[in-house]
């Protein structure tokens, strides 16, 4: 039964996968024919001092959009989850930034981080406080880009909690509330063990996600000012698509991946296994 | 659901009760989420509404001076937008339901069936999520140009142009995600082993315990696929633009772009375009999003 | 299954091979003559003619003149945006299926001609019109002709009348030195004198390195000659009026956001041509009232960045008449003042006709940069400029918004083009 995704997974995936690891060892500039060259794509990624600045920013901005997103997306839909009137609205509402395009989002976001008229620089003049300039000051640019990314990832995070809420065995808490086992006890001992495997998932693809943002820094600050919000699928989209470098793209890519399975297999062990308390 | 089930006795109370602050500071938590999340679509709304002269005017008000639905009717002539949005819901149903039908049969075998590297196969999928999609396009690219004995190619994929420029191009790459099987192992993970085994006393066999038994209780985690899929196929952009040329296969994203361009932008219409292109996303989520509470009315029937 | 599999696998890996090392280009590479009659089925890959009325622009007038002239061939037309033509290109070009026409960027060229993925065109062609020398410049490469200007966006400096007149300035800046003192003396009421840097900062940086009297790289192309004294001035200069508070990084606007200069929070900035557009939808008081001017900026000389949209023959076409033939209909005369109306977009060359007189008597920028076309300068002019150029934003800013000194950044910036160069 795993077959047709399988074998899908290894054309489409597969494939480009073993195509990018051999082309990590090339000089390939799609112009002309690849060229064998070692390991000297990984030689110069010693030198490039840019790629190491967005392996630390992506290593930051996962840090922060993965666990505040994930407490916020399932406090969102443990309270969406209940009997609420109007909840349909407020879970479309939360799953709004989802689906809105990512130009208007941007516009907008644009709009808040303005360093003159912008909402916040409005909203804290009030106060006294001359803001800065978010998106166009060098300490500041990666707060502003990690809010719109926690913002933006609610959505996604609360429909997989609320989904896998729904599916959890009522009978469970029927017996709880006959123990007299209070909200806050069933919450820690009945629905967090039994969110495990949803919670597993959702850690693993938002940091996987978070990993690969490239959206919101191709508009938001297209990597700046002064390389300090680039990420590192921003620097493979560059290295290949807009510099020719497909090899090197490719051996920085491999270098993502490392990373991405070394902190999957971390998250693994610290939560002890893929699978649910059983 | 469990909880869902005592809130509802709790409203019930609430109603006997004259003031209950915790749920109207939890609706006030709410709201203030809510309009947080909703301004970037209202802002878009109110954009598609205003003249080119009250967009760029930094004094003007929220709301446009007057309403222009005419940007409607110039955005929808400015390229065949009947024609995209109905190429962008072809691909995007057709996603939704292979990904639907056989990311979660990969889930269940994942989850239920035990045979030998199926733990080493779950990782594969796990790790094809974390290709970024800049290093796939490329080769994905070429498996489609040189696909074999597709248009005018051979069998080794020379001579014509292969799947480019064809539905099979839009429709083939992207229609099974591993984001959809690994979501559907984890839930057919927590799943009662009691059930399972029920059905094989009943002489089910493998398919039928899969298609009848256990997949009618994970409705939310295809719900929450179907969204998802639709969602991000009606979104994409960058392929569809790569692998046709032709303007009958493009999509609806595509279409928007042509209001941005090098030479400045025209945000009326881009936003009216965008708000249209975006509505069909919100209804869908608004309808599908009721389906959790159905899915746990069948759940309640074991 | 397992069998299958292997064999499907096989067979794709058999063409993504072949794809890779470059077999599966179909044509030779030589791009074969274009002396036989123009006749076939061409494509053309173009960033611009947007929208409906760009559609109907291309389709119907110049396809439809071009089959009059050319029965024989028939194009189509494949679509894309200026930020994904990169990607466009690329694929199409390891895929070993690049169009037959394609229109791309100032700077592209050299880069492209020295793979030779572009086919060279007769010297007769930059002949055929009257063509400014320098506007040709970024059509070639190692002397030779690789593609014809469609529709040139020029980057010059716009400013309010009525706050230079506010200030009692009579005239624009003849140098820095008097730019700088006119930008301190308007910054006044919450306004900025000078906004440089809502343009790109790649490109505005390169216009005062020309203005400057400094060039990009020596004429092969082989060696880095910004990071002279020259290219650091320009980098200090901006240094200069933000100490002067008269320039504000901070400040800078959106591309397609209102710009600085209409709604009257800077009294001078680096634009392009196309600005005027932008005001006739957004603010069409403002060109009504005669409030803005326009003038080339200067310091040891006048230096107007030329970018652009230039049209390219493939080295691969299989019907290289037939392509020839468009490319040079796409750059005539009658065709290029339409693509230039449609974007406020200024024509690549000067005799127009009477259709053109009337174009640049309604857009005062376009008539300033036609008759500054002598002054006009490109960015580019190596084969390793797609590297580079991503390189020059990142690497100058920590002059702008960090600490860093404008020897320093321009420093790095030599050292990366010269890393770049080498690869080459």
């Amino acid at each position: 039964m795993v077959a047709p995704a399988l074998l899908h997974a290894a054309l489409w995936i597969g494939l480009p996968v073993v195509a990018s690891v051999a082309l990590a060892f090339t000089k390939y500039d799609v112009l002309s024919a690849p060229q064998f060259i070692g390991l000297d794509n990984f030689r110069e990624m010693l030198d490039d001092a840019v790629f190491r600045k967005s392996i630390w920013n992506t290593v930051v901005y996962t840090f922060f959009t993965v666990p505040v997103g994930m407490l916020l997306g399932l406090l969102l839909a443990m309270a969406l989850h209940t009997g609420l009137k109007a909840r349909g609205i407020f879970r479309t509402a939360v799953f709004l930034p989802q689906v809105t395009a990512t130009v208007a989002i941007a516009l907008v976001w644009l709009w808040i981080y303005n360093p003159g008229n912008g909402l916040f620089n409005s909203v804290l003049s009030i106060f006294g406080i001359h803001g800065p300039a978010w998106l166009l000051s060098t300490s500041w640019s990666m707060p502003s880009v990690i809010l719109v990314g926690i913002w933006q990832g609610i959505g996604m995070k609360m429909l997989i909690y609320l989904a896998a809420l729904q599916s959890l065995p009522k009978e469970l808490y029927e017996a709880a509330s006959v123990d007299g086992a209070s909200r806050v006890r069933q919450f820690f001992s009945l629905t967090l063990p039994l969110l495990k495997p949803a919670t597993f998932f959702v850690l693993i693809t938002s940091m996987i996600n978070a990993f690969q943002s490239f959206d919101q820094i191709y508009v938001l600050t297209d990597g700046g000012p002064a390389n300090s919000t680039t990420m590192m699928t921003f620097e493979i989209y560059k290295s290949a698509f807009r510099e020719f470098r497909v090899g090197y793209a490719c051996a920085q890519s491999l270098v993502l991946f490392a990373l991405l399975l070394a902190f999957t297999l971390v998250n693994r062990r610290m939560m002890g296994g893929t699978r649910g308390h059983s | 659901m469990a909880t869902a089930e005592l809130n509802k006795g709790e409203l019930l109370r609430g109603t006997h009760k004259p003031v209950n602050w915790g749920r109207i500071a939890l609706y006030a938590v709410l709201t203030l989420v809510s309009l947080l999340m909703v301004v970037p679509f209202v802002w878009m709304i109110l954009t598609s509404l205003k003249t080119p002269a009250e967009i760029a005017s930094p004094d003007a008000g929220l709301l446009p001076a007057h309403w222009e639905f005419s940007n409607y009717v110039e955005a929808f002539k400015a390229a065949p937008f009947a024609t995209y949005a109905r190429n962008s819901f072809i691909i995007a149903m057709s996603h939704t339901l292979i990904n639907v039908v056989v990311a979660s049969m990969a889930g269940y075998a994942l989850a239920r069936i035990k045979f030998r590297g199926s733990d080493l196969i779950f990782y594969c999928f796990v790790g094809a999520l974390m290709i970024p999609t800049y290093t796939k396009v490329l080769p994905e690219f070429l498996i489609v140009r040189f696909m074999p004995l597709a248009g005018g190619n051979d069998l080794f994929g020379q001579g014509g142009s292969g799947w480019l420029d064809t539905w099979w191009a839009l429709i083939v790459p992207g229609a099974v995600t591993p984001f959809a099987v690994f979501l559907f192992r984890q839930f057919y993970l927590d799943l009662p082993v009691e059930l399972e085994e029920a059905a094989r006393l009943d002489g089910l066999g493998e398919f039928r315990i899969y298609a009848q038994i256990m997949t009618p209780q994970v409705k939310p985690a295809l719900t929450t696929v179907a969204l998802l899929t639709f969602e991000s196929s009606w979104n994409n952009f960058l392929w569809p633009l790569l692998v046709t040329h032709t303007d009958s296969l493009r999509v609806i994203q595509v279409g928007l772009s042509v209001f941005k361009t090098e030479n400045g932008t025209q945000w009326h219409y881009l936003m009216a375009g965008t708000t249209l292109a975006t509505l069909p996303m919100v209804v869908l989520f608004l309808i599908g999003q009721r389906y959790f509470v159905q899915g746990f009315a069948t759940a309640g029937l074991k | 299954m397992e069998l299958k599999r292997r064999s499907v696998l096989a067979a794709l890996g058999a063409g993504t091979a072949a794809a890779l090392t470059g077999c599966g280009s179909g044509a030779s590479a030589d791009g074969g003559s274009a002396d036989g009659p123009a006749k076939g089925e061409i494509t053309l890959l173009t960033p611009i003619y947007e929208k409906a009325d760009g559609k109907k622009l291309l389709e119907q007038d110049i396809i439809g003149g071009f089959h009059k002239k050319y029965p024989d061939v028939k194009v189509t037309v494949d679509y894309t945006t200026y930020t994904q033509l990169n990607e466009k290109i690329t694929t199409a070009m390891a895929g070993g299926l690049l169009p037959d026409v394609m229109m791309m960027g100032v700077g592209w060229i050299p880069p492209f001609a020295a793979k030779k993925a572009i086919a060279e065109l007769p010297e007769s062609l930059a002949a055929a019109h009257d063509y400014e020398k320098r506007v040709l410049e970024p059509s070639r490469y190692d002397g030779r002709l690789y593609a014809l200007p469609v529709v040139l966006d020029t980057r010059i400096v716009v400013y309010r009348k009525d706050h230079f007149a506010e200030a009692g300035i009579k005239k624009t800046p003849a140098n820095w030195t008097e730019l700088r003192a006119m930008a301190k003396q308007l910054t006044t009421k919450g306004r900025i004198g000078f906004d440089p840097f809502s343009a790109e900062l790649r490109q505005v940086w390169e216009t005062f390195l020309f203005a400057n009297g400094g060039s990009l790289f020596s004429d092969d192309g082989k060696k880095v000659l910004f990071n002279d004294t020259r290219g650091v001035e320009a980098l200090q200069f901006f240094k200069d009026l933000i100490a002067d508070g008269s320039a504000d990084y901070t400040k800078k606007t959106e591309l397609g956001a209102p710009t600085n200069v209409q709604t009257g929070k800077a009294s001078m900035m680096v634009t392009t041509s196309a600005l005027w557009k932008q005001l006739q939808d957004q603010k069409p008081e403002l060109l009504e009232g005669d409030t803005l001017g326009a003038f080339v900026l200067a310091n040891r000389r006048p230096a107007m960045l030329q970018g652009g949209t230039l049209v390219t023959q493939s080295a691969r076409s299989k019907h290289p008449a037939a392509a020839r033939a468009f490319v040079e209909y796409l750059a005539s005369p009658e065709s290029i003042l339409g693509a230039a109306k449609q974007r406020g977009s200024v024509p690549g060359m000067r005799d127009l006709g009477a259709a053109g007189t009337a174009y640049t008597k309604e857009n005062e920028f376009v008539d300033l940069s036609l008759k500054n076309l002598g002054n006009a300068c490109s960015e580019g002019g190596t084969a390793a400029w797609m590297e580079i150029r991503e390189k020059i934003k990142p690497t100058l800013e920590p002059a702008i918004v960090g600490g860093q000194s404008a020897a320093k950044a321009i420093a790095e910036l030599g050292k990366l083009a010269e890393a770049a160069i080498a690869r080459m």
